[in-house]
């Protein structure tokens, strides 16, 4: 995210190309805030361990996710406040569009970890969509990360409910594994 | 080359904490025990016997190899640590090959060892399981049949019994008595029990040094008529706590009968036997640890 | 025998099979398994494409022109890092652009080395690569259309230098390297984790195997396992052109050729990359170094997608068919390029076997000893306490 700035240049950009870098880089952070959240566990002791405790690891998991939801929001937030105090044109819904992105990439990543508990073979997972946007963007209909700076805000809320969708679905998987 | 381990002046530092200090030791063949404490630097010790760590002074070598010479000292010895575990998702057979080829093995000698082996630890009925469906006791008898992969001179194991159910157990103590007939088999533990079962020659460690080194029998010589037990009520056990070091109690009724140590005989105590868990705890109690062991059991 | 054990260990996982499913998909969706357009001889009076020249006298009205458009709007174009996007000065700037155009536009003795300076001033303003940075100046105005002699030119060094195959070879490296430039890191990463996440770690170290031995055995396994299914996948993309170029001198090894000197030094890099840093740090991180290299690699590359080869480029561009000049020019570049990226991964492949030889003898504990060492000391509290 540092290096944003950098790579594309953020001064004085219209809310078509200031959507660039919050699609593009920005949203990278959400695969690497959700997507480790339940390697803690990947060593199967500990994860007996946890289980057998007093509080559930589902609430365990889903107080993680809700921070690391909220680590995502905030820094988008930080980096929107600072394009738009060198003189972008950030608007609300690109602001929630990048939320949205972030959440969905990391959540393909979290559900790709509770399917194969298998830290290195999430990351591809999330990256591998990542790619996808970059080769087969016109495909992907509604779940186009890249749309906004085409100027389209539509994949915004789709991508927002898919997120809390693979969300709902990896913490399902975890707790039936559990059983 | 003969089979004896020397260790002398031996050193080792984790950061400012002293792990080892001025361990001198001579082991020969048969079986050796380690008892201690945990962190008495029991695990310190054997992981530097096998090049997992480097010591800060002394000097080892392990029949005639220098510690520095990694590379023979690791064709010399087998190790089987405390927590270990194998790929998940191959079979006994496989993890053994595995094992066995980076132990440089040839291929024939490899499959023949491994059959022998697993027939050993009585996994032969068990050699296409996934290494993720056996059971502790399991694990733990194939830890001991890879550490034997080499046919090391010197087998290190560490608490190996822990965990293990107590015919698991009295199984596993048996399967090192045989396997230390042709070599050194040192093994560390915390239950007095098992040096009782198996060893000759043990060493005392506590806070890093050697409080005792020599045979069992020895320690129990030195413990002579310092253990006692006695009869009290419930009203006078927290003072008589205070004052001297319990190695066992036993309540029925108001009654608790004690066993405890003292170096002068006490009125209305009666002079027993040591077993060898109060020669140990008198070893222990011996050596300016009484402050620490007063008040607290087992 | 180890290599063979080492190999089954990468190939029965899932990020292998993942691999393979994207490196299958990837090229197959761009088209890049199955060309269906043959290069044949050119015929005068067609259309043979247009190509880009650096023609002062087009280039300076051309780019002149543009830039008053982009001022009087006030919104100019730029491609940082490859993606477009469209950038407002400020009233200032304004004005200060408004002195480059008087420049460019009262001087009629403008010469080409002047009318340069002034881009380049005008690219600073914007903030670089606009359509006035000096590289993109001549792609975007400097475009012309061929002519007869130059198009039969360029069939003459498809068909010389290429043998044809290997005009489609580069195609299918330029699309497969993308991916094969950050996966193999992956798999580097899930098999070194394994070992600490079996609790292996241990029972190994304590084995007679030297630490090179075993590293690189994992190295090589992992890039065979790698590059088996690329230089198939070379071949099925080759052998789509094999029957349209019936009769002539085709080589048939340029698939394995380009695998084995354009590819196989980017997934070199991926993987020691992942080796290093996963016994360095006993994480994942790698795939966060990886990542974020192969990330602006890939941009900063797009200014270089038509076989301008760079020293320090780790996935090398040609997404083009033909422009074998390039490839011919940019040879000795592209030749210490590979060496030099072949050379990085093996030194961080010695620099790993160090580091994990290390690890063996106990002196580097990483993370792990300051752990335990700060869980003794609260362990000691809590002791004293009780």
């Amino acid at each position: 995210m540092l290096l944003t700035p950098l790579l594309f240049g953020t001064a004085n950009l219209d809310h078509i190309a200031a959507a660039a870098p919050l699609e593009m880089m920005v949203s990278t952070i959400g695969i690497i805030l959700l997507v480790p959240v339940f390697s803690p566990e990947q060593n199967s002791e500990i994860a007996d361990v946890t289980a057998s405790k007093y509080i559930a690891p589902i609430y365990v998991y889903l107080i993680r996710i809700f921070c690391s939801a909220l680590g995502i929001i905030l820094l988008i937030l930080i980096f929107s406040v600072y394009l738009i105090s060198s003189g972008c044109d950030i608007t609300a819904a690109l602001v929630f569009g990048a939320i949205a992105d972030a959440m969905f990439l990391g959540s393909v990543g979290l559900f790709a970890a509770a399917v194969t508990n298998n830290l290195p073979a999430s990351f591809m997972a999330s990256l591998l969509y990542y790619v996808l946007n970059l080769t087969i963007q016109d495909k992907l209909g509604y779940f186009n990360l890249f749309a906004m700076m085409r100027g389209s805000h539509a994949p915004n809320l789709w991508l927002f409910m898919a997120s809390t969708g693979f969300i709902t679905a990896a913490v399902g998987i975890k707790a039936i594994q559990k059983r | 080359m003969e089979n004896l381990i020397e260790i002398k002046n031996l050193n080792k530092f984790y950061g400012k904490k002293q792990a080892l200090s001025n361990v001198s030791l001579t082991i020969e063949q048969g079986m050796f025990g380690l008892l201690g404490r945990n962190g008495a630097g029991k695990t310190t010790l054997m992981k530097t016997l096998v090049t997992l760590l480097t010591k800060k002074s002394g000097s080892i070598t392990v029949c005639g190899i220098p510690i520095e010479n990694a590379k023979e000292i690791r064709k010399a010895v087998g190790y089987l640590p405390q927590d270990f575990s194998m790929y998940p998702t191959m079979k006994v057979t496989e993890a053994m090959d595995y094992l066995g080829i980076l132990s440089g093995i040839e291929t024939k000698e490899r499959k023949e060892r491994i059959d022998m082996l697993l027939q050993k630890v009585n996994l032969t009925e068990h050699r296409n399981k996934k290494i993720r469906a056996l059971s502790g006791g399991m694990k733990r008898r194939l830890g001991i049949a890879q550490a034997l992969l080499n046919d090391p001179k010197v087998l290190i194991v560490d608490e190996p019994t822990a965990g293990l159910d107590p015919e698991e157990r009295i199984r596993f103590r048996n399967l090192l008595c045989d396997v230390a007939e042709s070599r050194i088999v040192i093994l560390s533990t915390h239950i007095v029990g098992d040096i009782e079962a198996t060893c000759e020659k043990i060493a005392i460690l506590n806070e890093g040094s050697i409080l005792y080194h020599g045979t069992v029998s020895n320690l129990l010589a030195a413990a002579k008529n310092k253990v006692f037990t006695k009869s009290v009520s419930q009203h006078e056990l927290p003072a008589f706590k205070k004052e001297y070091y319990i190695t066992s109690m036993h309540t029925q009724g108001n009654k608790t009968q004690l066993r405890f140590l003292s170096d002068l005989p006490i009125a209305d105590a009666e002079r027993c036997e040591p077993n060898i868990e109060d020669a140990y705890m008198f070893c222990l109690w011996q050596h300016g640890e009484k402050a620490s062991l007063l008040g607290g059991a087992l | 025998m180890l290599f063979l054990k080492e190999l089954k260990k990468t190939v029965f996982s899932v990020t292998f099979l993942m691999f393979v499913f994207i490196s299958i998909y990837l090229p197959g969706s761009q088209d890049v398994l199955n060309f269906s357009d043959p290069i044949s001889v050119p015929k005068p009076g067609e259309d043979y494409g247009t190509h880009t020249k650096e023609l002062p006298e087009r280039i300076m009205p051309f780019a002149t022109a543009r830039l008053i458009s982009e001022y009087e709007a006030n919104s100019y174009v730029a491609y940082p890092i490859g993606f477009y996007k469209t950038v407002r000065l400020s009233e200032d700037e304004q004005k200060q652009m408004s002195a480059i155009l008087s420049r460019l536009t009262e001087n009629k003795q403008l010469t080409y080395e002047e009318f340069k300076a002034c881009m380049q001033d005008a690219d600073d303003l914007i903030g670089g690569a606009s359509y006035y940075s000096e590289s993109n100046l001549v792609k975007t105005f400097g475009r012309v259309p061929m002519t007869y002699e130059e198009a039969l030119e360029q069939y003459e060094l498809s068909k010389n230098t290429d043998h044809f195959t290997g005009t489609y070879a580069r195609l299918f490296c330029d699309y497969i390297g993308i991916p094969l430039s950050i996966l193999p890191v992956f798999l580097a990463v899930a098999m070194c984790l394994k070992d600490k996440r079996s609790r292996i770690s241990e029972l190994i170290y304590t084995r007679k195997t030297s630490s090179a031995r075993l590293l690189f055995t994992r190295f090589f396994a992992i890039l065979t396992a790698i590059m088996l299914p690329v230089i198939v996948l070379s071949y099925i993309s080759n052998s789509s052109v094999w029957g349209m170029h019936d009769g002539m001198a085709l080589n048939y090894m340029a698939p394995l050729n380009y695998a084995l000197g354009w590819l196989l030094p980017s997934a070199m890099v991926s993987v020691a990359v992942g080796i290093f840093f996963t016994e360095l740090t006993g994480t994942p991180i790698a795939i966060a170094v990886q990542s974020l290299w192969w990330f602006i690699d890939l941009y900063a590359g797009i200014a270089r997608l038509d076989g301008n080869y760079a020293l320090f480029q780790l996935t090398l561009r040609h997404n083009k068919l033909g422009n074998t000049q390039a490839f011919i020019d940019g040879f000795p570049t592209l030749v210490a390029n590979r060496l030099f990226f072949a050379g990085v991964a093996i030194m961080l492949m010695v620099a790993a076997v160090l580091i994990y030889e290390q690890k063996r003898r106990g002196n580097l504990n990483g993370f792990k000893a300051s752990k335990k060492s700060v869980m003794g000391l609260a362990n000691r509290k809590n002791k004293s306490e009780a």
